[in-house]
């Protein structure tokens, strides 16, 4: 997880050196596997009752399975959200508003990009989903 | 392979078709008979019920032959004298009848070549028949005349269709004839129709055979009533018993007959409007006639039980007498032989006629594509002239066939039929439906085109009749 989330930060520019000590106690804590897998657990949970549990034959693309959509990348961004506050507490009640300020930025980075990647991984683990599907095989489309 | 040939003589005769019909496309099988050869006789070519169930049995042979191996819905096979002796079978409804000859506009008196014989026979003539009788025109019947129709259906042993009856028929075939004994062509057609069977001297193929073959028979005494008009329905219990004497007499005691079924209400019936013929004689379906073609099942079931050199009498009872009868005033046979099928019919009938807009182009199981495993039940099959001119067609003569059932006097309309129709019930087939698609067998050939929707109602709907 700690890979995939180090090249997200690349490439979004949000690692900054002057705040490695936030990263590292991130690495340390787990904090990087806790969003990693809150995001993965919770889009599969979501997605696998839509197609193994949720049994209605008249679901569309639209809205059925883009509210699916959207309901485990929100789940997902607000279960991020929880925790990496929870991982960086100490430094959002810094008393040095630079590192609180940064830290809330990371809070709002990490919940937008668990957002993004529980959109990507729905739209993937649909199709692997659907292929034991009874009811909605036929979606998303 | 054994064949059952029904005889329906008459208006009666093409009601209690229709409604084996109607059991048999909703799943009711025979056990000792692998085909059912309809023959209707009537001389009423315009009759508005033999018309009816005429278009019923072409429309269910259209239906059989697009589906392969049926295994419940349509699984009787339904066909004609022409197409077990032709090469190159067709479905068409006239030949489900016996063309009568000569009583297309032609008035009884012209018939009989009244006009021609001498004074003597001419007395005689009068005699036995009346003014009104002799002035008749066959083209509508015998208008309850049974001393008519006895002179003009001699001359069925004539027909193309009846040479091929006897050409087609086999030693283990066996006969069954309905009649009313209270009206005309009925009363008339079955004593003459048995008569000439076991007497082993009709001109025809195999009649050695036909002679000793197992034949049954039921009898309709009066089951309902017409309002005042040229046919008398007080008539018809003085009729009836005056028949029953002779049929006693010449049918039952002499052991002409195998299986002698009797149905009849004269306490509490209905009273139809009074058409003497013609395409207004249309009345409702009535559960008696469902209760003749249930002896029709009785009678291949003791197949094997009856012996050939005796003559049996049978009855029909319900265990509960009541206004409006269920499925659960029946005996246990008719209720087991019943029971499911009925359930299971009425809703896939009342899926066609408002369930499927929901689904198609939506639900899995009407989508062709990669993921949903479905083949050939799509937006463009329902809108095919296939389905609307078959499927719908047929389904909805079945609903309104329960209807009249429901509406007449006993009324017959089992309480979970009514629960077949809901918005509910059409959810719960359509899941199944999408469940069940991938397990269904491929169509023998493109022309089974109903093969695959049938087949997976048969699933379906069997799993959704065990929630209602």
């Amino acid at each position: 997880m700690e890979v995939i989330y180090e090249f997200l930060e690349d490439v979004f520019g949000i690692f900054d050196e002057n705040f490695q000590y936030m990263f590292d106690d991130m690495r340390e804590y787990g904090v990087y596997n806790k969003m990693g897998i809150s995001f993965i657990a919770i889009t599969l949970l979501i997605f696998f009752l839509f197609y193994f549990f949720y049994k209605n034959p008249y679901a569309k693309f639209f809205p059925h399975w883009v509210i699916t959509l959207a309901m485990s990348a929100v789940f997902s961004a607000v279960a991020t959200f929880i925790i990496v506050r929870e991982g960086l507490a100490e430094y959002l009640l810094d008393n040095d508003p630079e590192v609180a300020d940064f830290a809330n930025q990371l809070v709002s980075s990490y919940t937008a990009i668990n957002f993004g990647l529980a959109v990507i991984f729905g739209i993937l683990i649909s199709q692997a989903l659907r292929l034991g599907s009874k009811v909605q095989p036929h979606l998303p489309f | 392979m054994s064949k059952l040939y029904i005889f329906a003589i008459g208006g009666t005769g093409s009601r209690v078709l229709k409604s084996l019909v109607m059991l048999m496309a909703a799943g009711a099988k025979l056990k000792n008979h692998n085909q059912v050869v309809p023959i209707i006789i009537d001389p009423d070519s315009g009759n508005g019920d033999l018309n009816r169930t005429k278009d019923i049995l072409n429309n269910y042979q259209h239906i059989r032959s697009k589906i392969s191996s049926p295994e419940n819905f349509f699984f009787q096979d339904i066909t004609t004298t022409n197409n077990l002796t032709s090469s190159t079978p067709r479905f068409q409804d006239k030949d489900f009848e016996f063309k009568l000859e000569r009583v297309h506009q032609e008035k009884f008196k012209d018939y009989i070549h009244y006009s021609t014989i001498d004074k003597h026979d001419a007395d005689i003539v009068n005699l036995l028949f009346s003014k009104e009788n002799l002035e008749a025109n066959l083209n509508i019947g015998f208008k309850g005349n049974p001393n008519m129709g006895s002179i003009v259906l001699n001359q069925f042993t004539d027909s193309e269709a009846f040479q091929r009856f006897g050409q087609s028929f086999n030693q283990d075939d066996s006969i069954f004839i309905i009649n009313s004994i209270f009206g005309g062509t009925g009363a008339a057609g079955y004593p003459l129709l048995l008569k000439l069977l076991r007497s082993g001297t009709a001109r025809i193929q195999n009649r050695e055979v036909i002679k000793d073959s197992l034949i049954g028979a039921i009898t309709y005494l009066p089951y309902f009533k017409l309002k005042d008009g040229e046919i008398k329905s007080q008539s018809f219990l003085g009729k009836a018993k005056a028949a029953l004497d002779y049929y006693n007499r010449t049918i039952i005691d002499s052991k002409q007959i195998n299986a002698q079924y009797f149905l009849g209400d004269q306490e509490n019936n209905t009273t139809y409007d009074n058409h003497v013929g013609s395409k207004e004689q249309k009345n409702d379906s009535h559960f008696l006639e469902l209760a003749g073609a249930l002896s029709i099942f009785d009678f291949d079931r003791n197949k094997t039980s009856i012996d050939f050199k005796d003559s049996y009498v049978y009855e029909f009872g319900v265990e509960n007498f009541v206004n409006s009868l269920d499925t659960k005033d029946l005996n246990e046979a008719d209720r087991n032989l019943i029971f499911q099928p009925l359930n299971e019919f009425s809703l896939f009938a009342n899926y066609c006629k408002s369930g499927w807009q929901n689904a198609v182009g939506v639900s899995r199981w009407t989508i062709k594509n990669f993921w949903t495993k479905n083949r050939g039940i799509t937006k463009d099959y329902f809108d095919s002239a296939e389905f609307k001119n078959e499927i719908q067609k047929f389904t909805q003569l079945y609903l309104e066939w329960l209807q009249e059932l429901g509406g007449n006097k006993p009324g017959f309309l089992p309480q979970l039929i009514k629960k077949t129709s809901t918005n509910e019930i059409f959810k719960l087939l359509d899941i199944s439906n999408c469940e069940e698609i991938s397990n269904i067998p491929q169509p023998r050939t493109k022309k089974d085109i109903h093969s695959e929707l049938i087949k997976l109602f048969e699933k379906s709907t069997s799993i959704v009749s065990h929630k209602l």
